[in-house]
């Protein structure tokens, strides 16, 4: 008789400082068995992975955000501090990744992860650098913990560190005696909540103790009675901290330097400051950070033509094989105008998308993302912002909804907020489309000194938007009050080559979010759509006796009967003045879900218009006139209003729905709505009665 | 001899105990190096040294940016930090 091995599952955190080179680790070690999901009440990424150690041991690994310390900061610390302070589910193993050339500074949250009670293994990375000699056991017997050097780059030490995961999850040790011993008086506060505090350990009751205001899983009353006993016990929670941290530091510092031989200037220092000399300086950088900008759009114009037009090219294949294939009827229709076609207006995003988060995550990669944040920081806080809204800023040029979700490394919640609420301003890739059909119409395609002007036309665009961001902040400043406080404080990491792995893994993550985040609403209005345009009200078709759907499937109406030409019709009259005709309000209202339907809605529009649905939408919209006059719905004044219309008007749901979440109520997503779509309106209105 | 040394003692424990020895932080020359005396802010004081900066550590001045309004430090020759001006304010540094 066989018998199967059970298979044990354990779980296993990561844990380090930002820079410390964790997340390619993690991707090294968990490879494509990756999956991003969010913690509860928050949307922080949470990235877990699985990973087989042997047979019959399986291990679930956590890449948890990049702390300094068990003192957070802002929420995404925090976040780190929650998970090992809560009771449910408790690692079995934290690895403790720290750059080894930094080692000194890395070192203080290990030792506060130790005290907390929790199986460690110290990996110490980036040990392929030169200049860098480490003395291991010095450090293995001074804090009792195994420790393995290796290279995440390299892959260099990953199977030592197996084996050492393997060894620690069969047979725990930790180390008996606690690292930092908590003084008489904070001692006393513990003591006092021993038996209310689940956490097993004396640190992590203190711990407990000190972030009792914002920790989730005590009641209230437990709240109020450890805020009562503080105060009457006279404890000064940022005294406790000073002291405990410079204790670990006195503790520590000494063992690790004699462990420890560092080259002068080696590891890249020298080198990163000769760049620094450039790309720092006030003026120069500046122009340095220009530059990159316009490489980077340059890029996404010149490198997803290709692409988009071959996704556009096989859909259309795909969508006349099916018509062949299938019989003719709604069902076809369905398939080849509904769904293919909205398939088509979510695949053709993903070269733009893909080539702007390679850029976003090279520039990080590479630690220029820190000197962007540090050199715009003043600039910044003119406008009531961050030198950090500078990464959202940048990353809005892709997708306002992963740009709003990295404000969370602001900590003040002023400049977090403005943030959040200039953001969609930006120019996103969704624009890209719109931006890119409609161009054609309102600058002839020719070169000025050698530039494209279709190309500056973009540029002239995106430049609006950002614009617009600004004076929107800089106005949301002077009305929004707060007291909070605000902190730069960034380090500025040595140059390093990027990680191929994990730009291929952020832009792999980036991409299926967009797929799956935003393309479902993208199907599903894409398929409303098709309904609309297809059907329309059975007022005159009485004499039928079919009933229901069936009826309305052997007439097809014409567009401008259709629901979706109803109502566009309605909205003519308010929309006529920005030059906007009813198919451009179809456009509009469908625009609203998300900007990039406005192409699908072309799409559909012209595709039931005519059933050849082969040639390009521009071309059907290029040769498109108005019914009663004869004039091209397309000219410039009407391109243009409608341009300026898309610039900054707020017709994204999936982005209204992540600032609600990111501001926990309806009121600031309703505000920016109005904001949005009324400077749209007047905008448009201005362009056109000025062109026409 | 005897009391130059007990001079030179008080005018270490001088230091050491007058809060007003040292300056900030901010006054120190492009590539200047001193030694950090304390923090002045207790907030930041905690966030600093969760970053590895810490009394006694040695800190350089790599340059001013934006008209003097972000300061970029290099401590114990190994890291470099960029602060505002308001937080450089409150690390005091050794010398007048």
């Amino acid at each position: 008789m066989i018998s199967l091995p059970l298979v044990s599952k354990k779980f296993v955190i990561l844990a380090g400082n930002p820079n410390s080179g964790k997340s390619t680790l993690f991707n090294l070690l968990t490879g494509l068995n990756q999956r991003v999901g969010n913690y509860p009440g928050v949307t922080v990424d949470r990235k877990t992975g699985t990973m087989q150690l042997t047979p019959n041991l399986e291990a679930t690994l956590l890449d948890l955000p990049g702390a300094y310390s068990m003192y957070p900061t802002s929420k995404d610390e925090r976040i780190v501090i929650s998970q090992f302070l809560s009771e449910a589910q408790q690692p079995d193993l934290i690895i403790y990744v720290a750059d080894v050339s930094q080692l000194e500074k890395q070192i203080l949250l290990l030792t506060q992860l130790r005290d907390l009670g929790y199986p460690l293994i110290l990996a110490l990375n980036m040990i392929d650098l030169a200049g860098v000699t480490v003395k291991t056991q010095i450090l293995a017997d001074h804090f009792q913990i195994p420790i393995v050097p290796l290279s995440g780059k390299t892959g260099l030490g990953i199977t030592a560190l197996k084996m050492q995961m393997t060894g620690m999850l069969y047979s725990p040790d930790k180390p008996s005696e606690p690292y930092y011993k908590i003084p008489e008086k904070e001692m006393r506060l513990v003591n006092a909540f021993s038996d209310e505090l689940l956490f097993p350990t004396p640190y992590g009751k203190l711990l407990t103790i000190q972030h009792a205001s914002w920790l989730t899983n005590l009641t209230p009353e437990l709240k109020e009675e450890i805020k009562n006993k503080s105060v009457s016990e006279g404890f000064n929670p940022v005294q406790a901290q000073i002291s405990e941290t410079l204790s670990r530091y006195d503790k520590f510092t000494p063992v690790i330097r004699s462990a420890l031989h560092l080259e002068e200037g080696g590891s890249g220092i020298k080198i990163t400051d000769k760049i620094d000399r450039w790309v720092m300086h006030p003026i120069l950088g500046s122009i340095i950070f220009f530059f990159i900008m316009l490489l980077i759009f340059q890029a996404i114009f010149a490198w997803a033509t290709g692409p988009m037009d071959f996704i556009e090219a096989f859909m259309s294949d795909v969508s006349t094989g099916a018509r062949t294939i299938l019989p003719a009827g709604w069902i076809t229709d369905l398939i080849s105008d509904g769904l293919l076609a909205g398939l088509t207006g979510i695949l053709v995003f993903i070269p733009q998308i893909a080539i702007l988060f390679l850029f976003i995550g090279i520039l990080e990669e590479i630690g220029y993302m820190a000197r962007a944040v540090s050199m715009f920081d003043v600039m910044m806080r003119k406008f009531g912002l961050n030198g950090r809204s500078i990464v959202a800023l940048v990353s809005g040029g892709a997708c306002a909804i992963p740009a709003i979700m990295s404000t969370r490394s602001i900590s003040n919640w002023k400049e977090r907020l403005i943030t959040i609420m200039v953001t969609p301003f930006i120019s996103c890739s969704a624009r890209i489309p719109v931006y890119a059909i409609l161009i054609g119409f309102a600058v002839p395609k020719s070169y000025w000194m050698g530039l494209e002007v279709q190309g500056l036309a973009l540029m002239g665009l995106y430049g609006l938007g950002i614009m617009m961001a600004f004076i929107a902040a800089y106005v949301l400043k002077k009305i929004i009050k707060s007291e909070d406080r605000s902190f730069l404080m960034m380090e500025l990491p040595v140059y390093r080559r990027p990680v191929t792995k994990n730009l291929v893994f952020l832009v792999f993550e980036k991409t299926k979010a967009f797929v799956l985040g935003a393309g479902k609403i993208i199907l599903i209005i894409s398929l409303i759509l098709w309904f609309l345009a297809s059907f329309g009200p059975a007022e005159n078709k009485t004499a039928s006796t079919d009933t229901g759907i069936h009826k309305l499937i052997h007439e097809k109406p014409e567009l401008d009967k259709s629901f979706a030409g109803i109502l566009g019709k309605t909205i003519e009259p308010v929309i006529a003045p920005l030059g906007f005709d009813w198919k451009i309000g179809i456009a509009l209202i469908c625009s609203f879900a998300a900007r990039e339907v406005f192409v699908g809605t072309m799409a559909t529009i012209y595709s039931i218009e005519d059933d050849s649905d082969v040639a390009s939408i521009r071309t059907h919209m290029a040769r498109d006139r108005n019914p009663e006059t004869g004039a091209l719905i397309y000219n410039p004044a009407t391109t243009w209003s409608l341009l300026i219309f898309y610039v900054f008007a707020m017709q994204c749901m999936s982005t209204m729905a992540i600032v609600k979440r990111e501001t926990r109520s309806w009121k600031w997503p309703i505000i920016q709505f109005i904001m949005m779509t009324g400077i749209a309106y007047i905008g448009s209105f201005l362009v056109y009665q000025i062109l026409s | 001899m005897k009391t130059e040394v007990a001079i030179l003692a008080a005018y270490l424990d001088f230091i050491q105990i007058m809060p007003n020895s040292g300056r900030q932080a901010i006054l120190l020359h492009p590539n200047e190096s001193s030694r950090i005396l304390r923090f002045e802010d207790m907030i930041i004081a905690g966030k600093l040294m969760s970053m590895g900066i810490l009394p006694n550590a040695q800190i350089q001045l790599v340059r001013r940016n934006a008209l003097g309004h972000t300061l970029i430090f290099r401590i114990n020759n190994r890291f470099k930090i960029a602060l505002r001006r308001d937080e450089a304010q409150t690390i005091i540094v050794e010398g007048a």
